[in-house]
């Protein structure tokens, strides 16, 4: 589940908005869920985030290439 | 959001107080008048405690001092004190958030304050339909409420309006972009692209099996990732000197032309002309250049064929003197007579009698030499170019003269006006008035740093690019290579939709960079002409591609460097509105003493348009006497919803303050 109330609204219809693949929107989403979370920390760790992330949707764009 | 109340225990000069906020969509103002020093900046710094866990601006005579109210102290029987800022929020739907910091203290061996350290010094506690939810507490409550008001940008909401008159002074072109970054969280995909870059790079070092060659590239893209890192930190640094520099400059320029002499007036405007007209001739310069550039890309090819193509023209030419290439014959019309059996004459050619066969067979070989006939059609095409290229050939000398002269003649019209201003600076150099040499002296400085720093910028960006060439070239190499062994497919995978991604989110970032940016200039240049009290002065407020700020006037000078101190307080606020407008966070509105600076007349003017550039914000302003003038008032009468008055009670260990509500 992506929440993304607070990021700002620009950002988010610019991504919508955009042409880009399902799983390239759904990464910029999902990393910038994991920077805005680490804008609240005082010393953020985001690399197990990003490979979670990174794996899963290139994963998905492989399966739906694939198919 | 908006905020509803704040309470304040024990936190500076306020013992026990409770402020509620202005919150009709049409009454959104809240006017908190006090004179100078009976609390309003810390009542700003009690809610910036509350929220961060920091006061944003502490004045120099409480600094260094607990934030407990001395009185307390003093007074207390408690073995602990306690300080409680609690700050209760109106989200969308009309939910509660409750924000309560508090900090306690007991007296140490030595009577010194000991602070009691508590895991539940901050709670943030929601309203989930009519019921409240648990408190949470720590680093949990500090990411609620950093997630709806930023702490980098806090400073944008909660400001100082005093302290803005020397906003733009002390703002570089790299705090601008950063505001502008905060304030649209762009620092958010900075930071995506960077970590997604480091990723992507950490996914290829980690990998393991590559072929000598592949870890060959692998090495070479490490070593040059690393240093391209390095040297875009410099040139950032380089940049923001350039832009420092080129601010100098203008402002001891700015400094001469408002100089009281006549002369030096005249000298600085002349310089200024004269740089304008160097700018102009540095232009025609490049374009000439480029020109001659143009030129010998063109013709090179052309010249090395020279011999060939004066050669083959020679040839063509003597074959048709010669009458040896074939007339023009249309294929078609020979094939035409021949279906409908007709000689070019009319005669039949269908009959079997000897004449007509003879006929038949001489339309027939003009069929063979049609063939031949197109092709000799475009030997003659042919030579016509050869003609047209042997042609510029002959005219390549006299083109490049022509650009030579052009250059010349330019170089001595630069040379004459170069001259000229070292004329002017030497004039201003020798100058008998102290302040005149001086200013004359620093501004050619950093001239002369600025031109450094320019050639400096230029030789880095040009690192910076082949660094980049190469880096594209190997990682185009290494994925050939990969691609070799099918045991890399699925590394391959990721590092492509790493470089997709990283791809998105530039575009993403410069998109909406571009739109903010536009946006914050014009409403900063609409808000700053229609606050500023002197009309058809300024053409309005510009922010250049660096984010350096300038106010050009209608004669086309820079007037940033010359702007008065109320002026520049307006540029400001109009820039801290625009910021805030095109912010897309619902964070209320403070501002400390936003008419300090500005006399009678246009704080009118201000506090009747204000209100309209801050549309939808819930306000609040924290104002003097002096500032909340009955003009002033009556032009925000409109706006504001709750006044109230802080009064100042002495006390023998530090004043305290006392908040009515008066209106």
């Amino acid at each position: 589940m992506i929440k993304l109330s607070t990021v700002n609204r620009r950002i988010l219809e610019t991504i919508e908005e955009s042409e880009f693949s399902k799983e390239i929107k759904d990464l910029l989403k999902a990393l910038l869920n994991v920077e805005l979370k680490n804008f609240a920390d005082k010393y953020p760790l985001y690399a197990k985030d990003y490979d979670r992330i990174i794996m899963n949707l290139a994963e998905a764009r492989k399966r739906k290439e694939d198919k | 959001m908006e905020l509803d109340y704040v309470y304040m225990k024990n936190f500076r000069q306020y013992l026990d107080t409770k402020i509620e906020f202005a919150r009709s969509p049409t009454k959104n103002f809240t006017v908190i008048q006090g004179a100078n020093g009976a609390g309003k900046t810390n009542l700003v710094n009690a809610i910036t405690w509350c929220l961060f866990g920091e006061e944003l601006h502490v004045d120099s005579k409480y600094k260094g001092l607990p934030i407990v109210n001395t009185t307390t102290l003093e007074e207390s029987d408690e073995d602990i004190f306690e300080v409680k800022v609690e700050l209760q929020f109106i989200q969308s739907e009309g939910k509660k958030m409750l924000v309560t910091r508090s900090i306690h203290y007991k007296e140490g061996k030595d009577g010194s304050l000991v602070e009691v350290k508590s895991p539940h010094s901050l709670a943030v506690m929601r309203q989930v339909g009519r019921d409240w939810v648990p408190p949470t507490h720590g680093d949990d409550a500090q990411y609620i409420i950093n997630n709806l008001i930023p702490p980098s940008i806090e400073e944008y909401f909660f400001f100082d309006g005093e302290r803005m008159d020397d906003y733009f002074r002390e703002t570089t072109g790299k705090d601008i972009r950063s505001a502008v970054f905060q304030i649209s969280q762009l620092e958010l995909f900075e930071k995506l692209i960077e970590h997604l870059t480091a990723r992507k790079s950490s996914f290829l070092k980690e990998a393991r099996g590559f072929s000598q060659k592949a870890e060959k590239i692998r090495q070479l893209i490490e070593i040059h990732t690393r240093s391209l890192e390095v040297d875009k930190e410099e040139l950032q640094v380089m940049q923001q000197k350039k832009s420092e520099a080129e601010r100098m400059e203008r402002e001891f320029s700015e400094k001469l032309k408002n100089s009281s002499l006549e002369h030096i007036k005249e000298l600085e405007e002349q310089r200024y002309e004269l740089n304008r007209d160097l700018e102009e001739i540095q232009d025609q310069i490049g374009d000439i250049e480029e020109a001659r550039l143009k030129l010998l890309h063109q013709s090179m090819p052309v010249i090395f064929s020279y011999d060939a193509l004066l050669k083959t023209k020679s040839m063509i030419d003597g074959r048709r003197e010669a009458g040896l290439i074939p007339p023009l014959y249309q294929k078609i019309f020979i094939d035409n007579l021949l279906r409908k059996g007709k000689c070019i004459c009319k005669s039949d050619i269908t009959g079997k009698d000897e004449y007509s066969a003879a006929r038949r067979k001489n339309v027939e070989s003009y069929l063979e030499a049609s063939q031949l006939s197109e092709k000799s059609n475009e030997l003659i095409e042919s030579n016509v170019h050869i003609q047209k290229m042997i042609e510029r050939i002959m005219k390549f000398p006299e083109d490049v003269v022509d650009l030579g002269k052009k250059v010349k003649k330019i170089l001595e019209s630069k040379e004459g006006k170069e001259q000229k201003l070292r004329k002017i600076d030497k004039e201003i150099g020798e100058s008998n008035i102290e302040n005149i040499k001086l200013w004359g002296k620093e501004r050619e400085k950093y001239a002369k740093e600025k031109e450094r720093l320019i050639g400096e910028i230029a030789k880095k960006q040009n690192l910076i690019d082949r660094r980049q060439n190469i880096i594209r070239a190997s990682t185009s190499e290494l994925n050939q290579e990969l691609k070799k062994e099918a045991k890399h497919s699925s590394l391959l995978d990721l590092l492509e939709f790493c470089d997709d991604g990283i791809k998105r989110a530039q575009e993403v970032r410069d998109t909406i960079m571009k739109k903010v940016k536009g946006e914050i200039e014009k409403r900063t240049s609409q808000q700053f002409l229609a606050l500023i009290w002197k009309t058809d002065t300024y053409k309005g407020v510009s922010i250049d591609d660096n984010y350096n700020v300038s106010v050009p006037h209608v004669s086309g000078r820079e007037g940033l460097g010359t702007l008065s101190a109320g002026e520049r307080q307006v540029c400001a606020l109009s820039f801290m509105a625009a910021l805030n407008s095109v912010s897309g966070f619902e964070v209320p509105i403070i501002i400390d003493t936003p008419l300090a600076r500005i006399s009678s007349e246009p704080s009118k003017n201000i506090a009747r348009k204000l209100p309209n550039y801050l549309e939808g914000k819930q306000v609040t302003l924290l104002v003097t006497e002096k500032e909340y003038s009955p003009e002033v008032r009556k032009e925000l009468s409109g706006r504001v919803g709750k006044t109230y008055i802080i009064d100042v009670i002495e006390k023998e260990r530090g004043n305290l303050a006392e908040v009515k509500m008066i209106d």
